[in-house]
């Protein structure tokens, strides 16, 4: 809730951002996102991710399917991470990744779960066969470079690369 | 999200879907959508020029309204995605469910009755 949030870790040595200089380096700050697990939360997660992306000087076309994506595992883990209701909440991570995409990082503490494990729902040949389901996980996957996943003292902390 | 239906000719409709199709967008035109494609309906042509975001959750909303069309013997297709949305569709693999169309004309002949 407090404006903590989306601070960049180090901001007092790092110069201003500069969207229009691809000569200088990239930013190497890691800005962080507190939200609760409420689907009402996420357009203003896709807010700070744009914010932030453009600060970090990500390409538009990495920062929507960064959106996308987290979107995607968002919806995944406030739907179905928790067994008792109650307010929780999820720290998301952006930064720039050694590949020169981006790496946006994902923490919950709800039942543990490996969205690279998960299976893929299979294609359906007809319409009407169409399952519907299991096409986040499909679209994370197609879409990134990289998804990781870690349990890590009780939370789950699953990472997705873009490409560069 | 924004929704409007019109009759671009006798019985073939075209809906145009505007705004952010992710959880809050598709909830808001859910109920408006599939009241659109039920009852006579049969030819659809759905605008997808004015969405700019597209997530599973949207996606699951053109399938489930493409298939009530199909179980009629109906057909919906979709009309001038932008490049996000387009490859939202295409790296789902719904693009071989619901066609892709770039031009009315084109999509209004794929839906009407031959």
């Amino acid at each position: 809730m407090l404006s903590l949030d989306s601070r960049p870790e180090g901001a007092e040595q790092r110069a201003s951002p500069a969207p229009d200089r691809p000569d200088l380096p990239f930013p190497e700050a890691e800005y962080q996102f507190t939200l609760q697990n409420d689907l009402g939360e996420l357009r203003r997660m896709s807010e700070w991710l744009e914010r932030c992306g453009r600060e970090l000087r990500i390409s538009p076309r990495r920062i929507d399917e960064l959106d996308l994506c987290a979107n995607e595992a968002v919806t995944n883990v406030i739907s179905y991470a928790y067994d008792a209701p109650g307010k929780r909440e999820i720290v998301l991570r952006l930064k720039r990744a050694q590949s020169a995409g981006a790496s946006l990082s994902i923490e919950d503490d709800g039942r543990p779960f490996d969205p690279t494990a998960a299976p893929e729902p299979v294609p359906p040949a007809r319409l009407a066969d169409a399952v519907i389901g299991g096409l986040g996980i499909k679209l994370m996957r197609r879409m990134m470079a990289r998804c990781d996943y870690q349990r890590k003292g009780g939370r789950n902390l699953f990472t997705l690369v873009t490409h560069a | 999200m924004h929704i409007d239906a019109e009759a671009i000719e006798e019985g073939v409709w075209k809906i145009k879907l505007s705004g952010r199709m992710d959880v809050q967008g598709s909830q808001e035109i859910d109920v408006k959508f599939a009241g659109l494609t039920a009852g006579e309906r049969n030819a659809i042509v759905v605008d997808l020029s004015g969405v700019n975001f597209l997530a599973s959750i949207g996606i699951r909303t053109l399938l489930l309204n493409g298939k009530a069309v199909s179980q009629r013997g109906g057909k919906m297709v979709l009309l001038n995605p932008d490049a996000t949305v387009t490859k939202a569709l295409e790296t789902a693999g719904i693009d071989t469910l619901l066609p892709i169309f770039t031009d009315l004309e084109a999509a209004r002949h794929a839906v009407a009755r031959q």
